[in-house]
């Protein structure tokens, strides 16, 4: 039989807020109505269905927060898209994440272990949850409802033993079969179905069958977004860049799993930082090549984000990644080195913090002039080397004179001369003799004169 | 008793005494007779090494081209902040594939940050760079330890001035261009005592002898054109 866990989140209001409310008296509130708090809140006094002005005179020093729908579901959506790595079957449901598992628990182990992993992983992301296996979504939620976690092969025993009055349904309905003289789900299915399905509303009819596991209640399967677009808002204005490191953190981590979950990588990252006046920085943020893994996006991203020096102090951090590339998983080959992926990141992290220009390649174009022939650019490109004679260890951009004699400027000849005329074709003909010769009987130079106008040039050194 | 607790540090090569002979991974220096002047008969392979000299075009240079062209793989090599523009085709003539050598030229005050970073990755074999501001001793230790931990060899070009100063260096030597060639010191380095200087000689042979692309009309143009 097909196997649900379904999952609730105790905090889940309080951790759509994106603060930290261990330590705070927090609570969030809706038409006047508490509708989560924090424990430290709790310890104060208050409680959820409280009036908030109730809660405000417990816990004087209470911070209520207004509830926010949006943020709640962008919640929901993260931590389908953290479930997605133990089942392609993720749903939403009830303001909790129903997972099929029947496959899921064989490649994890039986239900406990997968209880385990599931926990070890909340832990792990700093979410508290509470989750129960059953038949269907409506039997795992009873589960969870009453605080049960059986084992599989008590499931059906379990439920029949519930009392009729957790059941999902109406007050009044769960008066109705309380008067027909069902005590518990047991007893209800005792009964025979004709009679109940004459008597007892059919929508509480199907629900029942559901927590049997003998309905499927149809669920909208979750798939993961084709952009990632997540954002994260704070509580109080964060006036250091340094405050934004945790926010990274998480981001970047989330952002690793959707890019990995899909098979992609990305090495295009768009982040916006939201200020206390509304206004927005935009920081772009361009990979030398494609990545997925979270360091290698969190790197580059702090480091231009140290750069920067926010007017106001900053209200929320968004990360949007559109641009995605299809990746294979890396083989595990004995000769690949660890050093081909480094080097990716090494350049990452230059070019975030001085610039694309920073770091060059020599390159070698096909042409004959050395000033063409010999470049610094930011892509390889090298032309294989014709039978040259020997070419001096640095160059001077642009040559230095040396007038009409070389002699006169310390040069004797050594060795030439080597003819270069060229450039016809870009209106920059050269006709040039360089020589090899000793400056001042220590150091051996490049230089060359110029057939045209006859003058002496510097051009580089041997050593 | 307590040489074999510290034992693992001297194989490691982390640790050595003054006359001792070192485990430590070397490169070729590309002069046997500067290699007999180390007491593992080359460059420490994964040390900061500090070259002091007022010759910053040269010695340094050469020094660095020679160990090079001995020890290749499939790493990279860079010069960071160098004095002039490197010519690719003299990379290309010495053996050095000049797809797997970076330039880079970074702010003064950028420059520690950067030969750490790039000391730290293990895709870069060996580094040379130009200091333009004086690292502090802390920088110093820094890049020292980024270099154990990337195994990269880095050659830091100082002014001569700074000689007279104590650094976390574990390799330090002077140059000073002489006619002939150019004079090196090797005063500190793992495992043995400072060494007499040493005078490696300017190879001019490929000058003096006729080179084969030598032509005629060079020859023509000599006798006619300048003389």
């Amino acid at each position: 039989m097909v196997i649900y866990a379904y999952l609730t989140f105790p905090d889940l209001l309080l951790d759509a807020q994106g603060i930290s409310h261990h330590d705070e008296c927090i609570a969030i509130h809706h038409q006047g109505q508490i509708m989560q708090c924090s424990e430290k809140s709790i310890l104060a006094g208050v409680m959820p269905g409280m009036t908030l002005s109730m809660a405000l005179t417990l816990c004087p020093k209470l911070l209520a927060q207004t509830y926010q729908p949006d943020a709640e579901r962008r919640l929901l959506h993260r931590l389908a898209l953290w479930a997605y790595q133990y089942s392609h079957q993720v749903a939403i449901w009830k303001k909790g994440l129903c997972i099929e598992v029947s496959k899921s628990k064989f490649l994890f182990g039986d239900l406990s272990a997968l209880t385990q992993t599931l926990k070890q992983a909340s832990v792990s992301h700093h979410f508290r949850i509470h989750l129960a296996f059953g038949y269907s979504p409506e039997m795992a939620a009873l589960f969870v409802k009453e605080g049960l976690r059986p084992k599989e092969h008590a499931f059906e025993k379990t439920v029949s033993r519930l009392s009729i009055d957790v059941a999902d349904i109406p007050a009044e309905q769960i008066k109705r079969l309380k008067n027909m003289g069902f005590r518990t789900i047991g007893d209800y299915f005792s009964a025979p179905s004709r009679a109940r399905q004459a008597r007892i509303h059919q929508n509480t009819f199907l629900y029942f069958n559901a927590v049997a596991g003998r309905h499927q209640t149809p669920l909208t399967w979750f798939t993961p977004p084709p952009v990632f677009h997540q954002s994260l808002e704070f509580l109080r204005g964060l006036e250091s860049v340094d405050m934004l490191r945790f926010p990274i953190h998480r981001l970047t981590q989330d952002a690793s799993h959707w890019l990995k979950q899909r098979l992609c990588t990305t090495s295009h990252m768009r982040w916006e930082i939201t200020l206390e006046d509304q206004q927005i920085e935009h920081l772009h943020i361009v990979l030398n090549s494609p990545v997925n893994a979270a360091s290698a996006l969190a790197d580059p991203t702090w480091i231009r984000l140290e750069q920067l020096q926010p007017r106001s102090p900053m209200t929320g951090i968004c990360l949007h990644i559109q641009q995605v590339h299809q990746s294979s998983p890396p083989k595990q080959d004995l000769f690949v080195k660890a050093h081909d992926t480094d080097r990716d990141q090494l350049i990452d992290r230059l070019t975030a913090r001085l610039g694309s220009e920073c770091i060059k390649t020599p390159c070698r174009q096909q042409d004959p002039r050395p000033e063409y022939a010999n470049q610094l650019n930011t892509r390889a490109t090298v032309y294989p080397l014709p039978h040259l004679p020997p070419r001096p260890i640095w160059l001077l951009h642009p040559p230095e004179a040396l007038g009409a004699s070389p002699e006169n400027a310390g040069h004797r000849l050594l060795q030439g001369p080597e003819r270069i005329e060229s450039g016809w074709w870009d209106f920059e003909p050269t006709c040039r003799r360089y020589w090899i010769g000793l400056f001042q009987q220590r150091r051996i130079s490049w230089i060359y004169q110029d057939q045209h106008s006859k003058s002496w040039w510097l051009a580089g050194w041997f050593s | 008793m307590k040489t074999n607790i510290l034992r693992p540090l001297f194989d490691a090569g982390k640790l050595w005494q003054g006359s001792t002979k070192t485990a430590i991974e070397v490169t070729d220096t590309g002069f046997p007779e500067l290699n007999q002047h180390f007491s593992g008969h080359g460059w420490p392979a994964h040390m900061l090494i500090e070259i002091l000299t007022d010759d910053l075009l040269s010695a340094p240079m050469q020094c660095a081209f020679a160990t090079w062209t001995k020890q290749q793989d499939a790493r990279w090599i860079a010069l960071a902040n160098p004095p002039l523009s490197p010519c690719t085709e003299r990379f290309m003539q010495e053996g050095i594939d000049p797809q797997k050598v970076d330039v880079l030229n970074v702010p003064d005050d950028q420059l520690a940050w950067c030969l750490e970073q790039l000391a730290n990755t293990q895709s870069m074999r060996s580094l040379i760079a130009w200091e333009n501001e004086p690292f502090t001793s802390t920088q110093l230790r820094r890049l020292q330890l980024a270099c154990q931990r990337g195994h990269t060899q880095l050659f830091l070009v100082r002014s001569l001035k700074h000689q007279i100063q104590a650094s976390p260096a574990p390799v330090r030597v002077t140059m000073q261009s002489l006619s002939n060639g150019f004079e090196i010191t090797v005063f500190k380095q793992p495992g043995t005592n400072a060494r007499p200087p040493l005078v490696i000689p300017s190879e001019l042979h490929w000058i003096t002898k006729a080179h084969p692309t030598r032509r005629k009309t060079s020859i023509l143009q000599e006798t006619a054109g300048l003389h």
